[in-house]
C-alpha cells in the first residue's frame, strides 16, 4: 500500500477558506437590505422623494447630483446630493492621481522625442511641479532645483516662483489655492491653466457655485501647459475637479447633524481640511444617533448604524494621520472593531492609512461567502417578504458586496498589495457590462480600477476603463490622452506580436 | 459560531470512501484534486516558442518554458532564469546574471550557452517565423560565463529587460540554429519550466509537474482538453466538480456570462488581451480586388445582429485598432448595415443579378468562404453572413477545414476568397505584418502602396506623436481600403472554478504565475 504523497494540493491538505460569516448574518438580520424585504416603502419612499434616487441607483451621479438640487432640501434628498457629489469627487480624484501618476514618464517620453529641446521649459515646469505635489505642496529642494532650469522671465518662470511663495502676495495665494488671491491677476498663462489654478481658490473662498460653472466650462482635453503638439497637464492642479464636488458634497450637507457627518469628513478630508474633519467624525462618535437615515445606508457598504460606526472611526483615523497626528491615528487604528467582514475591511483600510501593512485576509477570496450569507437572511424571511423580489431585481445584495469589495480594494492599493486591489476591483463588476458605467458599474469604482491597473503596469487595461467612461465622465480626456501618448511611444519602440485566435 | 465550510464536507466523504475502495483493492491511492483540466478551442500550432503562432500555443508554452524576466503580478520585472541584469551605462546592452543550478526537464544543465543558441536560432535566416522582428534589436550576444550573458543593442534601449520576455530553449535539444518548423521538439519540448509534456495525442496534452523545478508549482499535473465546441466547454465547466469536468475555460463567450455571474462553484475572471474579429477578402480574386464589392459586402453585413445572436456583447470596429486602443480613430465611423447602399454601389459598379448571384461579365459574386471547424461560434456566424450576403446577390460557399488544414491552406498556401477569424496581440497591435505587401502575415494578398509607406514612415520615426498620427491615419485608410472588413472585439472572461486557488490570469500569456494556483 503506498502512503499518500502529501502535498500543498492534496486533498483535504489545503483547507477550504473559512470565513466566520455569523456576525455578519446578525448584521444583515437587522440591516437595511432585510429591512428592505420585509418592506419596501422606505425605497419606494426615496424614489418618490426625488428622481435623484433614480438617477443615484442606475449610476448616473451627474444626473440625480442635478435632480436633487431641483427637487427640494429634505434631509434625505440633501444626504443623496452629497452622495452623489462625492461619487464625482472620487472619480476626479482617481482620474487627477493618474495624470500624477504618468507626468513622469510623459516627461521623460517627451525629452525623448526630436523636438525634445523646443519644450525643456515646460518640460522645467511640470517636472517642479510635479516634485512639488510629491512634497505634500511644499517647495523643497529638490522642486528648487527642477525650477532653477527655467529661463529668466518666461510666464511660467514666474509661475513656479509663485508657486514656491516668491512674488505678490495674492497671486503667491492664488497658486497655493488660497482664498486670499481670489483676486489676483497671473502671467501670461493658458487661459485653461488660469481657469484651473483659479477654481481651487474660488473653492477655498467658499464660492462654490462659480468654481462648478467654471469647471464645468474647462475645454477637459487642453493642455494646462501647451506644447506644439499636446502638451501637459499641471500636476499641482490635477485634483481640482475633486475638490470643487467635495464642496458641493458640503454645501448640500450644511447644518445636518448626526450620520451624515460622515460624508462632511470625507468632504473635509478631500479639501484638505482634517481638522474639520476631526471635529465632525470626534461629535458623531462620541452620541452616534440611533436611527439611521435610510438614504444614508441604502446601497453602500454599510448594513446599520454599527457598520457606519465602524466607518467613521476608520475615517477618523485617516483624518489624525492627515493631522500629523500619526500616534493617536495608529492608536485609533489598532482599537477598530472586526466582528463583520467590513469593519475587517475598514480596519484594514485604516491600517494602510497610517502606513501599516493590512491583513489581506479581511475580505473572503470568494465573495460569494458575503452574498449568501446575506441572501440566506433574506430568505428565511420566507414567503411573506413583501420586498424580497425587489432587493433581487434590484441586485442590491449584490450592490452592497461590491461596495464592500471595492473598500477592500481601496485598503490593499493603500497598503501595497495593488495586484490584489486590481483584483477586488475586476471582481466588483457587473460582467455584462465589462469595464462600462452601468448601475453596479459605478464611475468612482471604474475611475479607481483604471487607477489601480495603471500602479500594476497596466495602461491598455486602464485606457479600456478610460475609453468607456468617457460619455459619462468628459474629464477622462486628459489622462486617456496621456496613456495614449507612453502607449504610443512603448508600440513604436517595441513594436508587438500577432496571433491567431481568442 | 457556525462555520461556512462550503465543499469540504461531501468531498471528504468521497475521498474517503474512494481510498477505502482501492486500499481495499491493494490499489495505490490517488491524490484526488491534483489535476488541473481546461478545454482550448484549438490544439496548439506547436510547442515550440518560436512557432507558438496562435493563443493555446502561446499559453501551453508558459507552463513549459521560462524566459530570462517575468512581468510579476505587481507590474514590475522579475528574474526568472535571470537573477539580476545590469543595463549599459550607454544603454547600448544588458549583461544578465543567471540562475544557477537549472534543469532542463531532460535533466541536462542550463547554461548561458543556451541563451545565446536561442538568439542565434532566433536570427537565424532559415529558422522563419512570424515574430522574428522582436530579436531584431539584439546586435550580438555574447557569453561572458557558465552563467552570465551580455546582449548588445542596436540602438540605445530604455528599460531593456522588458524586452526580454522570450522563451529560452535548450541548445543541446538541435542540432543547429537553423529550426525547421517540422522538427520533433514541437511536439516533445524541453523546457525549465514547472511543466513538462507528459504525453501529447491529437485530443489532450498532458503536462506533469517537472519534480527538479527550479521552483515549485502547486498542482500536479494539467490536462489540456481539444475541445472545438464552446457550448461543451461551457457544460464541462458547468459540471466542475464532477471527474468530467474542467476547472477552467479560457474565453467564455459574452452571451455565457449571465450564467456565471453570481454562480457558487465558478468565479469569472478577465483575460486581458487585445484582439479582434475580421472577415478576410483575398485580393487576389479579381472581384474581391474591386474596392466597390467589398464596399456593398462590408454594407451587407448586420454585425450588431451577428454578435447579439451567436456571441453576445461586443463593440464593433471601424479599424484595425479597438477604441482602447492608442491609434483607435474617433473620426472614423463603423460601418452600419445598409442593404439598399450596398446593392447600389454593386450596380453603379456593373455588377448586376442574373438569376440568384450577381455577375459582371465573367466575374460572378460566388466566394469560397473557408472557415476554421474549430473557431467558436463559426457555423452559425457564417450562416447569418451567408444570408445577409445573399439579399445583395452574393453568394458565399462554405467550406469547413480542421485547425491545422486551415492554416495551411488559407495562411500558407492562400486558398481561398473569404475567411472569419481572430487575431490577438501583445499590449498594442502592431499591424505592419498584416497589411504590408512584404507583412509576414499578409495572407490576403494586400498591396496598397499608400499603406505600405504610411507603415514604412510609422516604422521610422522615432517620435511617438507622430507615430500615432500615422496609426490613425492607417485606421482611417484600411476603413476606407478594406483589406479585411474588421468586425467587432469582445471582453473576453474566463471562468474559473472555484477549487481553483491563488488564480492570477497575466494578460496575453494567461498561465505565467500558474505554480502559485492551488486545487482544492
Amino acid at each position: 500500500m503506498s502512503a499518500c504523497k502529501k502535498r500543498a494540493d492534496s486533498e483535504g491538505a489545503a483547507s477550504v477558506e473559512q470565513v466566520d460569516v455569523s456576525a455578519d448574518r446578525a448584521a444583515a438580520r437587522k440591516g437595511w437590505l432585510v429591512g428592505l424585504a420585509k418592506d419596501p416603502a422606505a425605497l419606494n419612499g426615496l424614489a418618490d422623494a426625488s428622481d435623484g434616487w433614480k438617477q443615484l441607483f442606475i449610476g448616473d451621479p451627474g444626473s440625480a447630483f442635478a435632480a436633487f438640487q431641483k427637487d427640494g432640501a429634505t434631509e434625505s434628498n440633501r444626504i443623496g446630493q452629497a452622495r452623489a457629489a462625492l461619487e464625482i469627487s472620487d472619480a476626479l480624484d482617481a482620474l487627477g492621481l493618474m495624470v500624477v501618476a504618468m507626468t513622469p514618464k510623459l516627461l521623460k517620453a517627451q525629452a525623448g522625442r526630436p523636438n525634445a529641446p523646443s519644450s525643456a521649459v515646460e518640460r522645467a515646469f511640470v517636472h517642479g511641479r510635479f516634485l512639488q505635489t510629491q512634497a505634500g505642496g511644499a517647495c523643497d529642494a529638490a522642486t528648487k532645483k527642477a525650477f532653477a532650469a527655467l529661463p529668466e522671465g518666461a510666464p511660467l518662470t514666474q509661475l513656479a516662483g509663485l508657486a514656491c511663495g516668491s512674488g505678490e502676495p495674492a497671486a503667491v495665494a492664488l497658486v497655493a489655492g488660497k482664498a486670499e488671491g481670489i483676486e489676483a491677476e497671473l502671467p501670461a498663462l493658458a487661459s485653461q491653466h488660469i481657469r484651473r489654478l483659479k477654481i481651487r481658490t474660488l473653492v477655498a473662498a467658499g464660492k462654490h457655485k462659480v468654481a462648478l460653472r467654471m469647471l464645468r466650462s474647462l475645454r477637459r482635453a487642453d493642455a494646462d501647459v501647451p506644447l506644439v503638439d499636446g502638451g501637459f497637464q499641471d500636476p499641482g492642479v490635477a485634483g481640482v475637479g475633486a475638490a470643487v464636488y467635495a464642496a458641493q458634497a458640503l454645501e448640500a450637507l450644511n447644518g445636518l447633524a448626526g450620520w451624515p457627518q460622515i460624508l462632511a469628513a470625507r468632504a473635509h478630508l478631500r479639501l484638505g481640511a482634517p481638522e474639520k474633519a476631526l471635529a465632525a467624525l470626534d461629535a458623531l462618535i462620541a452620541a452616534p444617533p440611533t436611527a439611521v437615515p435610510f438614504a444614508l445606508v441604502v446601497n453602500s457598504a454599510a448594513q446599520d448604524g454599527e457598520d457606519l460606526l465602524a466607518w467613521a472611526k476608520a475615517w477618523r483615523v485617516k483624518a489624525l494621520q492627515a493631522a500629523g497626528r500619526t500616534a493617536d491615528a495608529k492608536a485609533a487604528a489598532a482599537a477598530l472593531p472586526t466582528e463583520r467582514i467590513t469593519m475587517r475591511v475598514a480596519r484594514a483600510w485604516a491600517e494602510a492609512c497610517v502606513g501599516l501593512k493590512p491583513a489581506t485576509n479581511v475580505f473572503p477570496e470568494d465573495r460569494g461567502v458575503l452574498s449568501r450569507a446575506i441572501r440566506d437572511e433574506i430568505s428565511a424571511l420566507g414567503e411573506g417578504a413583501k420586498g424580497a423580489a425587489d432587493v433581487s431585481d434590484l441586485t442590491l445584495v449584490e450592490r452592497h458586496v461590491d461596495a464592500v469589495q471595492r473598500l477592500y480594494a481601496d485598503a490593499m492599493a493603500a497598503g501595497g498589495h495593488p495586484a490584489r486591489a486590481v483584483k477586488a476591483a475586476e471582481t466588483a463588476q457587473d460582467k455584462v457590462n465589462a469595464f462600462a458605467p452601468s448601475s453596479r458599474n459605478r464611475l468612482p469604482a471604474l475611475a479607481r480600477a483604471a487607477l489601480y491597473s495603471l500602479d500594476i503596469d497596466r495602461p491598455r487595461v486602464a485606457l479600456k476603463y478610460l475609453t468607456r467612461l468617457k460619455k459619462k465622465l468628459p474629464e477622462v480626456s486628459a489622462p486617456a490622452e496621456m496613456l495614449r501618448d507612453l502607449l504610443s511611444q512603448k508600440a513604436m519602440e517595441q513594436g508587438g506580436d500577432v496571433k491567431q485566435s481568442p | 459560531m457556525t462555520l461556512e465550510q462550503g465543499a469540504v464536507a461531501p468531498m471528504m466523504n468521497r475521498l474517503l470512501r474512494c481510498t477505502a475502495v482501492l486500499l481495499v483493492l491493494g490499489m495505490a491511492v490517488p491524490a484526488l484534486g491534483q489535476t488541473f483540466r481546461y478545454p482550448e478551442d484549438t490544439r496548439p500550432t506547436s510547442l515550440l516558442p518560436f512557432f507558438a503562432e496562435d493563443m493555446s500555443a502561446v499559453r501551453m508554452v508558459e507552463l513549459i518554458f521560462d524566459s530570462l524576466v517575468i512581468k510579476n503580478k505587481r507590474g514590475d520585472m522579475e528574474g526568472a532564469l535571470a537573477t539580476s541584469w545590469q543595463v549599459d551605462p550607454d544603454k547600448m546592452g544588458i549583461s544578465f546574471a543567471l540562475r544557477e543550478g537549472v534543469k532542463w526537464h531532460d535533466g541536462q544543465p542550463f547554461t548561458a550557452d543556451d541563451v545565446a543558441f536561442t538568439v542565434k536560432a532566433a536570427k537565424d535566416r532559415k529558422t522563419v517565423f512570424n515574430a522574428k522582428s522582436k530579436y531584431r534589436f539584439i546586435r550580438e550576444v555574447t557569453v561572458t560565463g557558465q552563467f552570465g550573458v551580455h546582449f548588445a543593442f542596436d540602438r540605445p534601449l530604455s528599460d531593456p529587460e522588458t524586452r526580454f520576455l522570450f522563451k529560452i530553449i535548450p541548445k543541446h535539444a538541435f542540432k543547429s540554429s537553423s529550426i525547421k518548423r517540422k522538427d520533433k521538439f514541437n511536439r516533445k519540448p524541453i523546457g525549465t519550466g514547472p511543466f513538462r509534456v507528459q504525453k501529447y495525442s491529437l485530443r489532450s496534452i498532458r503536462l506533469k509537474r517537472f519534480e527538479d523545478y527550479w521552483g515549485e508549482a502547486q498542482i500536479g499535473s494539467i490536462m489540456m482538453q481539444h475541445t472545438p465546441d464552446k457550448s461543451a466547454q461551457v457544460n464541462l465547466l458547468q459540471y466542475s466538480g464532477g471527474k468530467a469536468g474542467v476547472q477552467a475555460v479560457i474565453f467564455l463567450p459574452p452571451k455565457n456570462i449571465p450564467l456565471f455571474e453570481n454562480s457558487d462553484s465558478v468565479v469569472l475572471e478577465p483575460y486581458h488581451t487585445v484582439s479582434w474579429w475580421y472577415m478576410a477578402y483575398n485580393h487576389k480574386n479579381k472581384a474581391l480586388r474591386d474596392l466597390a464589392v467589398r464596399q456593398a459586402i462590408a454594407l451587407a453585413i448586420n454585425r450588431e445582429e451577428l454578435l447579439e445572436a451567436h456571441l453576445g456583447r461586443g463593440d464593433t470596429l471601424s479599424g484595425p485598432f479597438t477604441e482602447s486602443s492608442p491609434f483607435y480613430n474617433f473620426e472614423v465611423e463603423p460601418r452600419e448595415q445598409d442593404l439598399a447602399k450596398a446593392r447600389e454601389i454593386l450596380d453603379a459598379a456593373g455588377y448586376k443579378k442574373k438569376g440568384k448571384v450577381r455577375r459582371k461579365g465573367r466575374v460572378k459574386l460566388d466566394f469560397k468562404f473557408v472557415m476554421d471547424k474549430e473557431l467558436a461560434s463559426n457555423q452559425a456566424l457564417f450562416l447569418g453572413i451567408q444570408a445577409q450576403l445573399k439579399k445583395i446577390g452574393v453568394i458565399a460557399r462554405p467550406q469547413y477545414v480542421d485547425h491545422a488544414r486551415y492554416r495551411e491552406q488559407v495562411f500558407s498556401r492562400k486558398k481561398f476568397d473569404l475567411t472569419l477569424n481572430v487575431w490577438s496581440f501583445e499590449e498594442v497591435e502592431d499591424v505592419y505584418p498584416l497589411f504590408h505587401s512584404e507583412g509576414v502575415m499578409n495572407f490576403i494578398n494586400y498591396n496598397n502602396a499608400d499603406v505600405d509607406t504610411l507603415l514604412d514612415t510609422a516604422k521610422a520615426t522615432r517620435d511617438y506623436k507622430q507615430y500615432k498620427e500615422y496609426m490613425k491615419k492607417l485606421h482611417a485608410t484600411l476603413n476606407q481600403d478594406l483589406p479585411y472588413f474588421f468586425l467587432w472585439s469582445l471582453d473576453v472572461y474566463s471562468g474559473i472554478s472555484k477549487r481553483v486557488r491563488n488564480v492570477y490570469i497575466q494578460p496575453y500569456y494567461y498561465f505565467t504565475s500558474f505554480k502559485e494556483w492551488g486545487l482544492q
